[in-house]
């Protein structure tokens, strides 16, 4: 193709990309929370900016606890083990209390929902329920991380002679280890941010920690939300 | 199927719909122009919300100029009579402008962008690119409804409106008139917003106008069912 072909077709990844809502979304978290890390939580146009996006994704998260809500009434993959298949649902039914309350939050921002008080109180139990989504999805990492270990180390014995690399089974739970690892980093720092929001650590979680970490969680995100490309064959 | 399945098969059309950006954005432009309706222009609690919500939307809406920036630089449908893929182009031009041109008005309403005035000048520029988009995209439409509907004369000179392409046009024509309603509104929206006629546009008229074109901007962005098929 010519020049103005590849870069069309360039463009068109980017467009894909950005018209998936959940992409969107997490540019605009690595906005607040790299503005929340800039401020440090002192007042300014950093602060402001943190503020304004926040707000911003919670009206832009309307009606999202319906994902979660879907999650929670969907049929598991089968083998999974039951501890594993209760944090699961346990995650998708604090997520989906989380952006419910969040829809709440946003109302008592706007002004719609004029229980300053009661606002203040349903955005730090929706903040406990993140946290509560953020610590059931570490656990559920490392189970799984734990099972495709073990499964992998069998596949190793079953291999007399040959190159576990050159196997495809192998190869690809090696990537499913991979990916999981990734979601496990993140969640595990988010669990920091959530406790950066609530302030339970107030001297050691600053508002510059907490938005380092969301930045970097923001990242991950942005970086798993990438379209998988179709790796060329080595011969 | 239980009902579980039947809830379930349901929600996912609704995640489905509720994952696209374009949705979403939709959605919170029915709030907007919904609250500038109720506000009236006025302050108060209305008003506030229709402030925020175009402010959310303007960041979520960073780097969409790409969109239009794709089409402009996209081949066009081959037999586009010249005229109507310039009025196309053009379209695309406008609204890629207007969407760069947002984000400093971001930047600018955010603070980041110091430059109040150089930001309003921004801000009205843009929304005059919209408007221009808006009167070519009419022009667009009115254009591709008049080639559809003197092909479909002449399928139904050689007896052939019982064809499959038929009502593929008839459908077709449907759309585009919807197209047209929506964007001939828009038109006024932008007038209202620009404030070129503020004694008939008011703010109460441009809400009005801006939420029915959300909520059938919203409606064309359902997924298209498979009908059933009668025999």
């Amino acid at each position: 193709g010519t020049t103005l072909d590849v870069s069309r077709a360039e463009l068109a990844l980017v467009v894909m990309y950005l018209n998936k809502a959940e992409a969107r979304d997490k540019l605009c978290r690595a906005i607040q929370y790299g503005s929340k890390f800039l401020s440090g939580g002192q007042p300014g146009t950093a602060q402001n900016v943190d503020k304004s996006t926040s707000l911003a994704r919670k009206v832009f998260r309307l009606f999202k606890f319906v994902n979660d809500l879907h999650g929670l009434i969907s049929p598991v993959p089968k083998g999974t083990p039951l501890p594993l298949v209760l944090l699961g649902k346990s995650k998708n039914a604090l997520l989906s209390t989380f952006l419910f309350l969040d829809q709440i939050v946003w109302l008592g921002r706007s002004g719609i929902y004029k229980n300053k008080e009661r606002a203040e109180l349903l955005g730090r139990i929706s903040l406990f329920c993140w946290m509560g989504s953020s610590v059931c999805t570490t656990l559920v990492e490392v189970g799984e991380m734990g099972r495709l270990s073990s499964s992998m180390k069998k596949i190793e014995k079953g291999l007399k002679n040959g190159n576990k690399y050159q196997d495809e089974d192998y190869r690809a739970k090696l990537k499913k280890s991979n990916e999981r690892s990734l979601a496990l980093i993140k969640s595990a720092m988010d669990i920091v941010v959530a406790a950066g929001l609530l302030q339970l650590a107030p001297t050691k979680i600053t508002p510059r920690v907490t938005g380092a970490f969301g930045f970097i969680t923001s990242i991950i995100s942005c970086y798993q939300l990438l379209p998988t490309r179709p790796k060329i064959k080595t011969p | 199927m239980t009902t579980l399945d039947l809830t379930r098969a349901e929600l996912a059309l609704i995640v489905l719909y509720l994952n696209k950006a374009e949705a979403r954005d939709k959605i919170c432009r029915a709030i907007q122009y919904g609250s500038k309706f109720l506000s009236g222009g006025q302050p108060g609690t209305a008003q506030t919300v229709d402030k925020n919500t175009s402010l959310a939307r303007k960041v979520f809406r960073l780097f969409k100029f790409v969109n239009d920036f794709h089409g402009l630089i996209s081949p066009v449908p081959k037999g586009t009579p010249l005229p109507l893929v310039l009025l196309g182009k053009s379209k695309n031009a406008l609204l890629s402008t207007f969407l760069f041109l947002d984000q400093i008005v971001w930047l600018g309403r955010s603070g980041i962008y110091k430059n109040k005035e150089r930001t309003e000048l921004l801000g009205r520029i843009s929304l005059f690119c919209w408007l221009g988009s808006s009167v070519c995209t009419s022009a667009v439409e009115i254009g591709e409804l008049g080639r559809l509907s003197s092909s479909m004369k002449k399928m139904e000179k050689e007896l052939k409106a019982d064809d499959e392409l038929y009502r593929a046009k008839l459908q077709k024509s449907n759309d585009r008139t919807l197209a047209l309603i929506k964007s001939s509104m828009d038109i006024i929206v932008a007038i209202g917003l620009l404030q070129l006629a503020p004694k008939t546009i008011s703010p109460r008229v441009t809400g009005a106008f801006g939420f029915t074109t959300s909520l059938i901007s919203c409606y064309q962005l359902l997924p298209s069912r498979p009908k059933l098929k009668t025999p």
